[in-house]
């Protein structure tokens, strides 16, 4: 007849009875087992008792009863009424697994577990599958053509040319390729697209991304911000001071002057990267470089390389970049020379469309005449103002006094201080009381300086009982915002300079929304909110709000002007960027024979840098900064300079070089043209 | 936040409390039972974005490849070991039995006696199986084996339909068990079906025209590296140390060729690893009938079972 399930219940086991489900139930019933009748039971445990079933109450008793069902671990058991008449409780066989063939199991213990789980009909909570299931959606894609990291991306818009082109990195690339979209297309937020499917594919685990100096803190900031993902900086002291650092860390990011170095580099190349990100890859363009040999011989699974300008000076540059994705795609240096280089000078290509075939199997380029996004054009104004008298010479005299002990050969004020309270007067004189104060009491200083500064300290305290009606740029600020007739962001670099200029505003009848990264989270959003809705001016710092939604305003002022063009760029970016409709605004205030106003004339005059396209500032940087950052350069020629000829001789001969780059740039746009 | 509700759902299936404090960060509670999935920590503050974590420092931050999320991934991947389910249906019974068998076996009908029929319990098993070819186009994916115990065969039919059975957690019908539940079999079976699809996968695999392509590449790049690097020891007037120099470099690209292929046969000879991650039990009502065929002078008696979720007979012995 067969066997039947029933519900192993041990509640009443203690008062030698058994409660029976509706199966047990339905099986005595068929079996036709009396009120009271004893009849004999036996289980697979070679036990055999005699019980009886009680129709009141639906209970099987009888002596022995706990001992017959308590060795049982199992939800339900079977039960059967064997042909000759036995009654018989039994589980499903004992498993043999020695009879399992089973050459590509992992797991055993798992399966052990899984198997008896079954054999004792173990009924985990559904809740547990449903959670399995939703665990699945978060490591394994349904097919290779959809994307499952898309929704975990935060802060960042992406486009459909950007997917296409992560989906070719995986599939068709095999996560070896080299991005090489245009400026300004988001090769670093592709990247960290494929970075991150393939983290939640389960494919990868370490990370090392590779970048200049000056891109380290950037990549840092947009792989939290954007991608959740949280890298540890090679500079950072945390990982300093750890002698197993790179084999610590599953995520880092490293200057790749700084990996390169002897005792880095061979900590690095006994790990084994799942992926490794060259961001600004041109520089490996020679493969007898350092740099190049370094990249090549890491362990490494997948490769990334990001660069908007493959071939800089010369073809061969391609060559190499393509070599260390995959050695003999191009096949030797001499057959490429041959079969794909037309010119002496290596710029010009032959046999371009084989050539293109064969990168297509490497390298992804968008351009944007290809895809569909066109930014708005940049018009920029600046206005320059004097100083009142007091004030520019109080300018002068704190000037003068940082460029001597600048110099200094054994410094009692730091160069990094030095360069602060610099930068703080080119932005409001208010933000330096409070750094002349504390520098005024420092213990190493002579008493001279102490007194010195302590002057300049009570000089700047009468200036800036002035600041508030005698300074020029805030006339032209509240000049320029009245004129405007729309939203506009005002951007300063000091939370004190920013605090000071929202309260004027306000005071001046302006709805005032403000940005700085005291703000908590939720305070952030509700401003960028009140600047959306209803405020007609977000003053903000630099700091913090990078991914915030801005393209629905079309105008900035920049109060105070970093000394980094880059960090001038990312400014302009915040509402610059894919998504703006209208053409863009940034206004400039700048004091006259301020280092800002050299600084602000040469990259307006020389390289008309506030109308670039998106990205080109980076190119036209190009390798300025390989030795210093920009602003360091910036502040030496300032520091250094006999006099202001001098100093402008200086900047003269940097704008020179930037005008270099940028002319190379348009060459390079022209081989583009022909070959991408 | 898809993740945030995932965690805190697993947190609280362990028996765990989770408490939103504000958006993106909770705090949550481990049973003592699953702390030491945690580093044996009892109490937790967990943020789920960035910016929340750095503005609460005291917070694991919680997001893909993090610590935290592998384990709850891990406990999720635990805790569903064994299913079982009842089906409820709408009724068992089929309506003109014998013609619809005679049709079933493409047999005339007249020659087939219905010898009696039955309502029996039968069982599925549905088995989840991990499945990964690892190399450096690592594929990954979860297969579920369905094996009908009454017929000791894999069911690609309940697969597909097993989204029309209605179930529940406690036993609906009363019906007998015809045949010895036998896990391991049908386990045993499924095992090797799925170990045979994935042979022939990874077979097509190493056959791949892309690899020879890739080896033909490598080979060749490397052999016109050397013969350009040796090309040059014909150069008249070289000294002893150039020609060693020499050499030595074609030693090297040598090794270079010899590494380059190594890394793309491993990449393509994908390492078969299969896990058994659950398996879940369906007791699904069916109608067995036991039939006799008659062909001129024989007659043969069989068993069909009617499965009421596909509509279809299934042969049994």
């Amino acid at each position: 007849m067969g066997k039947h399930l029933f519900k192993l219940d041990k509640e009443l086991l203690d008062l030698n009875m058994f409660e029976m489900d509706a199966s047990l139930v339905h099986f005595f019933q068929e079996i036709d087992i009396d009120h009271a009748m004893e009849f004999e039971m036996s289980n697979d445990r070679g036990l055999s008792r005699k019980f009886k079933v009680n129709w009141d109450d639906n209970t099987l008793y009888g002596r022995g009863i706990k001992g017959f069902f308590s060795p049982y671990e199992a939800a339900y058991l079977l039960i059967e009424q064997t042909v000759n008449g036995e009654i018989k409780v039994s589980l499903p066989k004992d498993p043999n697994h020695a009879t399992v063939g089973q050459e590509f199991l992992v797991g055993k213990d798992r399966l052990e577990n899984v198997i008896s789980a079954m054999r004792g009909f173990q009924q985990d909570s559904d809740i547990w599958f449903q959670l399995y299931q939703k665990s699945l959606e978060f490591r394994v894609s349904a097919d290779d053509d959809s994307l499952i990291s898309i929704p975990y991306i935060r802060e960042a818009q992406t486009f459909e040319y950007q997917l296409k082109t992560v989906k070719a990195v995986m599939n068709r690339l095999k996560g070896r390729a080299l991005f090489s979209d245009e400026v300004g297309l988001g090769k670093t937020v592709e990247a960290g697209i494929a970075m991150l499917e393939y983290i939640m594919r389960g494919l990868v685990k370490r990370v090392l991304i590779l970048t200049p100096p000056s891109l380290v803190q950037q990549w840092e900031n947009e792989m939290k911000r954007k991608f959740n993902q949280d890298f540890i900086k090679a500079d950072d002291p945390e990982f300093k001071k750890r002698e197993d650092a790179w084999s610590h860390y599953n995520k880092v990011i490293a200057s790749i002057s700084m990996a390169k170095r002897k005792q880095h580099r061979e900590a690095i190349f006994q790990e084994h990267y799942d992926l490794v990100i060259v961001d600004e890859a041109h520089h490996l363009r020679n493969r007898n470089t350092q740099a190049w040999k370094f990249v090549n011989g890491i362990n490494k699974k997948y490769i990334f390389l990001l660069t908007a300008t493959p071939v800089q000076n010369h073809l061969e540059e391609l060559y190499n970049l393509i070599t260390l994705l995959k050695p003999g795609q191009l096949k030797t240096y001499s057959y490429f020379k041959r079969n794909f280089i037309e010119s002496k000078d290596g710029i010009e290509a032959k046999n371009v469309d084989k050539l293109k075939g064969l990168l297509s199997d490497v390298m992804i380029r968008n351009k944007r005449s290809n895809v569909d996004v066109q930014f708005t054009k940049r018009k920029a104004y600046t206005t320059i103002v004097e100083f009142p008298d007091t004030a520019h010479e109080f300018y002068e005299d704190i000037s003068t006094f940082i460029r001597n002990k600048y110099s200094e050969a054994e410094p009692s004020i730091t160069r990094f201080q030095l360069k602060t309270l610099q930068e703080q007067m080119g932005s409001t004189f208010t933000t330096m009381v409070n750094t002349l104060e504390n520098l005024s009491s420092k213990d190493n200083l002579s008493s001279f300086d102490q007194k010195a500064l302590k002057r300049f300290s009570e000089r700047a305290q009468e200036v800036v009982k002035k600041e508030a009606e005698n300074n020029p740029k805030v006339e032209q600020l509240i000049s320029i915002l009245k004129n405007f007739n729309d939203k506009m962001l005002v951007f300063t670099k000091y939370k004190s300079t920013q605090a000071y200029l929202a309260q004027l505003l306000k005071d001046h009848g302006f709805k005032v929304a403000e940005f700085h990264g005291g703000l908590r989270r939720k305070e952030k959003e509700e401003q960028i909110t009140y600047f959306k809705e209803q405020a007609d001016v977000l003053v903000s710092t630099e700091v913090g709000g990078e991914g915030r939604n801005l393209q629905f305003c079309n105008g900035m002022i920049n109060f105070d002007l970093p000394w980094n063009p880059m960090a001038i760029e990312q400014r302009i970016g915040r509402i610059h960027r894919i998504g703006q409709e209208r053409d863009v605004f940034v206004y400039n205030l700048v004091a006259k024979d301020t280092i800002e106003y050299y600084i602000l004339d040469l990259l307006d005059r020389k390289i008309n840098m506030f109308e670039l396209v998106v990205g080109e500032v980076d190119a036209i940087l190009g390798n300025i900064e390989e030795s210093a950052d920009f602003s360091d350069l910036m502040m030496k020629a300032w520091t250094e300079s006999a006099d202001k000829q001098a100093m402008q001789k200086e900047l003269e001969q940097i704008g020179d070089k930037l005008v270099e780059n940028k002319q190379k740039l348009l060459k390079q746009k022209q081989l583009d043209e022909k070959l991408f | 936040m898809q993740l945030q509700k995932f965690v805190s759902e697993v947190i609280e299936g362990l028996g765990g409390v989770v408490v939103p404090v504000e958006y993106a960060l909770c705090q949550v509670l481990i049973p003592e039972d699953y702390q030491g999935f945690f580093q044996g920590k009892s109490e937790l503050d967990l943020a789920f974005d960035f910016e929340v974590a750095q503005e609460n420092p005291q917070s694991e931050f919680v997001t893909f490849g993090s610590y935290i999320l592998e384990q709850v991934l891990t406990i999720a991947n635990l805790k569903a070991v064994s299913g079982v389910r009842f089906s409820e249906l709408d009724r068992v019974i089929l309506a003109n039995p014998l013609k619809k068998i005679a049709d079933f076996l493409s047999e005339d009908l007249k020659k087939v006696t219905l010898l009696n029929e039955n309502q029996v319990m039968g069982i599925w098993v549905a088995f989840e199986f991990g499945i990964a070819i690892i190399s450096d186009e690592k594929d990954e994916r979860m297969e579920q084996l369905w094996v009908n115990l009454m017929t000791g065969e894999v069911s690609e039919a309940m697969k597909h339909e097993q989204n029309r059975i209605i179930y529940t957690d406690k036993p609906v019908y009363h019906y007998p068990i015809p045949k010895d539940v036998n896990i391991e079999e049908a386990y045993r079976t499924a095992y090797c079906h799925v170990e045979t699809s994935v042979k022939a996968e990874q077979k097509e695999l190493l056959q791949n025209e892309r690899l020879q392509k890739d080896m033909n590449r490598i080979e060749t790049y490397y052999d016109e590296l050397l013969n350009e690097n040796e090309k040059k020891t014909n150069r008249k007037g070289l000294s002893k140390e150039k020609i060693s120099e020499i050499k030595d470099k074609s030693k090297v690209i040598n090794l270079e060729k010899n590494k380059q292929l190594q890394e793309i046969q491993d990449k393509y000879q994908g390492k078969i690893e299969i896990t058994l991650n659950h398996g879940i039990m369906y007791f699904i009502p069916m109608i067995q009938y036991h039939i006799d065929i008659r062909s001129r002078s024989e007659s043969k008696t069989q068993t069909l079972y009617y499965n009421l979720i596909t509509k279809n007979f299934e042969r049994g012995e």
